[in-house]
């Protein structure tokens, strides 16, 4: 057999072999490399984040959808709290907080918060104390100070560390626009894959490849994000702030797929 | 809290004598050196220039530190330190002998110093933000009052607001007014009681042309019996159809510029010009009003401080224009003037073409 094939060759001319074996190997390279994000998975981020995220990402609608919402003050008739959860949005409204709370509060994508009479222990100066404690404990959450003490120099280092700032009663329009543009910056796709992106560059392909996968089952699946920690492993221990970014991407990959 | 006040109120304990804001004070415990006063007398030839934490021996073999308490060059003189025995020079042995310090104890000494100003700071603070206090809850209901005006003046979601106030009844327009000047005089109070509070937040995209309509709707004042003063009319002039981006404080700028010139007219009109070259948009606020003369372009923008014809023209209390300075330094803009003078004005009552004017980039 094998002398046959030799015979078939040898009686053949170079260019006819040249042709008859390298165009099946070229061929099946193409394949390969056409299908490899089937055969091997996406290999970044990115990729992932145009293929299946952006088609059906559309900034403020889907944001509105995903995002949570606190108010943190101890008069919450100073927010249209209805027509906001008319227009859509998950709000939760807290009239006083302690500090065991933080690990809650948290978990909100953005947080309206005031500085006076919001925790009991602190009536005067609760919401200066909670604030870096929030920085804290998710440094990717958007507070938006609000408070009509902008004149009290005392209060400045509150509104300076804030990520925007209100005076109250705020309206409905206001208060839409200050959440659509605190929670885009928060969960821009385009910007949390780049970020991811970088922060994974250390690990190797395979780890890389194999957190893709992870991150893409999870967010298909039901567990809930707080299980995180538990299920992506591609990586090792999550440290807090890729813990956090990968938290708001998997809401938003979730969102696309399901 | 300023150190040479505090110095000069003897609140401070000062070990030695020191030199700082061109004044000598003398030590409580070691007075001046009999060298120092024949050498130098009233201005220390060692504080002549400064150099931060600096230990040396001046040219008449006399030591001194210098260092900084609370942003004030401070030079401790007339001392000896440990790098100056007295057993070096002869002829100074006796000026030197008792003189001791140690580089150490300045510091400790400009450390209590620094941590007193900065007790008497918060403790200031403190109290102004208690006073304060029940200026929270009006500042709260003006703004509640102007969101309800508004309310009751946009009827129709198919027209501009400024065109509905416009429109709206009468009692509503003067409604509008009223809450739009009570949140602004409230957003002036607020900038001046915390200059800080100029840049908090976000810078956002606004219509200059649409802010500006707005002010001259509300600081127009046709009839006279409303507010009893000379009936004003304010001409908007020009068009910006590009947005600029600015703190919410921007508004001060406008306001305190176009209500100067309402407060200061002479012929009732102020002239609003809005001018959107490439890149760059201008706003001129032109008015006949008491000469401001060169050597006041810079003084007007401080704290209390009053022209010379204007304190003539109408009592005041020089802090609108230094509030709008503020606003514009925090939006990164500046506030200029330019004053001509009229020809044919009473002597007593100089008259001159007033112009501020400002430019922002669209950024």
């Amino acid at each position: 057999m094998i002398d046959q094939v030799a015979t078939f060759f040898n009686e053949l001319g170079w260019l006819a072999n040249l042709i008859g074996v390298g165009t099946p190997i070229i061929g099946a390279g193409f394949l390969i490399y056409r299908n490899r994000t089937t055969l091997l998975g996406v290999s970044s981020f990115v990729d992932l984040t145009t293929k299946l995220i952006v088609p059906k990402w559309q900034d403020a609608d889907s944001v509105r959808k995903i995002i949570a919402v606190a108010i943190v003050d101890d008069n919450p008739a100073d927010f249209p709290v209805v027509d906001l959860q008319r227009a859509g949005y998950q709000i939760k409204t807290y009239k006083q907080v302690s500090l065991k709370d933080i690990a809650r509060l948290a978990e909100y994508d953005v947080v309206f918060l005031d500085i006076h009479g919001i925790i009991k222990d602190d009536i005067d100066e609760g919401g200066l104390k909670l604030l870096p404690k929030l920085r804290e404990a998710n440094p990717r959450q958007k507070i938006c100070a609000v408070s009509s003490k902008t004149f009290d120099p005392t209060a400045t280092a509150f509104f300076k560390q804030a990520d925007d700032v209100q005076k109250k009663p705020v309206n409905a329009q206001k208060c839409k626009d200050v959440i659509d543009t605190l929670a885009l910056e928060k969960l821009n796709p385009t910007l949390l894959s780049s970020c991811l992106d970088d922060e994974t560059k250390e690990y190797g392909v395979y780890a890389r490849r194999l957190l893709l996968k992870q991150v893409k089952d999870f967010a298909v699946s039901t567990t809930p994000v707080s299980e995180l920690s538990e299920k992506i492993s591609a990586v090792g221990k999550l440290d807090l702030a890729l813990g956090n970014t990968l938290t708001d991407y998997i809401r938003i990959l979730r969102h696309a797929v399901c | 809290m300023q150190f040479v006040e505090t110095l000069k109120s003897g609140a401070i304990y000062l070990p030695w004598p020191v030199f700082a804001d061109a004044k000598i004070f003398d030590g409580h415990h070691m007075h001046q050196s009999a060298v120092c006063v024949k050498k130098c007398g009233e201005s220390p030839v060692c504080a002549s220039t400064y150099t931060d934490n600096l230990q040396q021996t001046c040219i008449y073999g006399m030591s001194y530190f210098q260092i900084n308490v609370a942003n004030t060059q401070v030079t401790i003189f007339g001392v000896r330190n440990e790098n100056n025995p007295n057993s070096g020079k002869h002829h100074l042995k006796d000026a030197l002998k008792g003189r001791l310090v140690k580089f150490q104890d300045v510091k400790d000494w400009a450390d209590r110093a620094c941590n007193l100003l900065k007790t008497i700071d918060n403790e200031f603070l403190r109290r102004q933000s208690e006073l304060l206090d029940p200026l929270h809850d009006s500042i709260r209901l003006s703004r509640q009052i102007e969101n309800i005006a508004i309310r009751l003046a946009h009827t129709d979601d198919s027209r501009a607001l400024e065109e509905q106030i416009d429109r709206a009844p009468p009692d509503v327009i003067s409604l509008v007014k009223a809450a739009g000047l009570l949140v602004d005089s409230f957003d002036l109070l607020t900038i001046y009681f915390n200059p800080a509070s100029a840049s908090f937040g976000r810078k956002t995209y606004i219509s200059l042309h649409g802010l500006l309509r707005k002010m001259v709707s509300i600081m127009s004042n046709p009839d006279p019996a409303e507010e009893n003063t000379a009936p004003v009319k304010i001409f908007l002039n020009g068009e910006c159809r590009r947005n600029v981006s600015v703190y919410e404080s921007f508004k001060i700028v406008p306001f305190a510029l176009i209500s100067n010139a309402v407060k200061y007219s002479a012929d009732g009109k102020v002239r609003v010009n809005l001018v959107d070259r490439a890149g760059v948009v201008e706003v001129t606020v032109e008015s006949v009003g008491p000469l401001i003369e060169p050597e006041e372009y810079e003084p007007i923008f401080t704290k209390r401080y009053r022209g010379k014809w204007a304190e003539k023209a109408a009592t005041g209390s020089g802090v609108g224009l230094y509030l709008a300075k503020i606003v514009a330094d925090a939006n990164g803009f500046t506030i200029r003037v330019a004053s001509t003078k009229q020809n044919g004005s009473p002597k007593d009552k100089l008259l001159a073409i007033n112009r501020f004017s400002f430019e922002i980039s669209q950024n």
